[in-house]
């Protein structure tokens, strides 16, 4: 299971759902279902976000039980 | 999103359905079918009393309810220009193609339509088969089979926007 801190990361820069919607072009229903870990976006999605919140695409999704290996 | 006629729409047309169904009943039983021994059958229908008042009221009931759906049809374009529903296209027009997220939900929906259909056309034909059922009621069988279709859609549609 795809596991994320896109609202962590999201936080960060202060942007609203619908803000950084906008800038991925998808609709806030999507930002809120991938932060809750219930839809697994595509790679062009997650590549998108990465660039929006200015970071890696590893920094914002992992694996399920690659969390230790992260830390 | 609320508002929107797409998440509706196969709501309406399950009433369709059920109108389409009311005329099948009505002619089914007003009907008289007669094959002739050297080819060809005769078809009449005798609408009398209470026949001739059901088939007014189905009128009534027609013409409503296109009224009504393309009011609807007409304040969701205005709403959504974005995402009109149009009948000159041949795709669904219940469709939530937004974005990839909708478009899941979308294929959630059809694949369990697809299902559906899977099982329910070989028990049907099986029952057909089997069972002495008169032509009103195959027919009406099969719009209830097309009615469950926009229902087992709509319920997967409702169900994903009632957690956003």
């Amino acid at each position: 299971m795809l596991k994320n801190r896109l609202k962590e990361l999201r936080a960060r820069y202060s942007f609203t759902q619908i803000e950084l919607a906008k800038q991925v072009g998808v609709t806030r229903q999507t930002i809120g279902f991938i932060e809750k870990g219930e839809f697994s976006p595509s790679v062009t999605l997650s590549l998108k976000l990465a660039k929006a919140l200015d970071c890696d695409i590893n920094e914002i999704f992992w694996l399920e039980g690659e969390e230790e290996h992260e830390e | 999103m609320k508002n929107d006629m797409r998440i509706t729409y196969p709501l309406w047309q399950m009433a369709g359905i059920f109108i389409i169904m009311g005329f099948v009943l009505l002619v089914g039983y007003a009907a008289t079918v007669n094959t002739f021994s050297d080819g060809g059958f005769g078809f009449e229908i005798s609408m009398s009393g209470n026949s001739g008042i059901l088939l007014n009221a189905m009128m009534v009931i027609v013409v409503f309810y296109l009224l009504l759906f393309c009011l609807r049809i007409a304040k969701h374009n205005k709403r959504m220009p974005k995402h009109k529903i149009s009948m000159t296209t041949y795709k669904p027009q219940e469709y939530l193609e937004d974005d990839e997220l909708f478009q899941d939900v979308t294929k959630q929906a059809t694949k369990k339509v697809y299902t559906y259909f899977a099982w329910a056309l070989p028990v049907m034909a099986g029952v057909y088969l089997m069972l002495p059922i008169s032509k009103t009621w195959m027919i009406v069988g099969v719009l209830l089979l097309a009615a469950g279709q926009y229902w087992i859609y709509y319920r997967t549609i409702r169900k994903f926007m009632s957690s956003v």
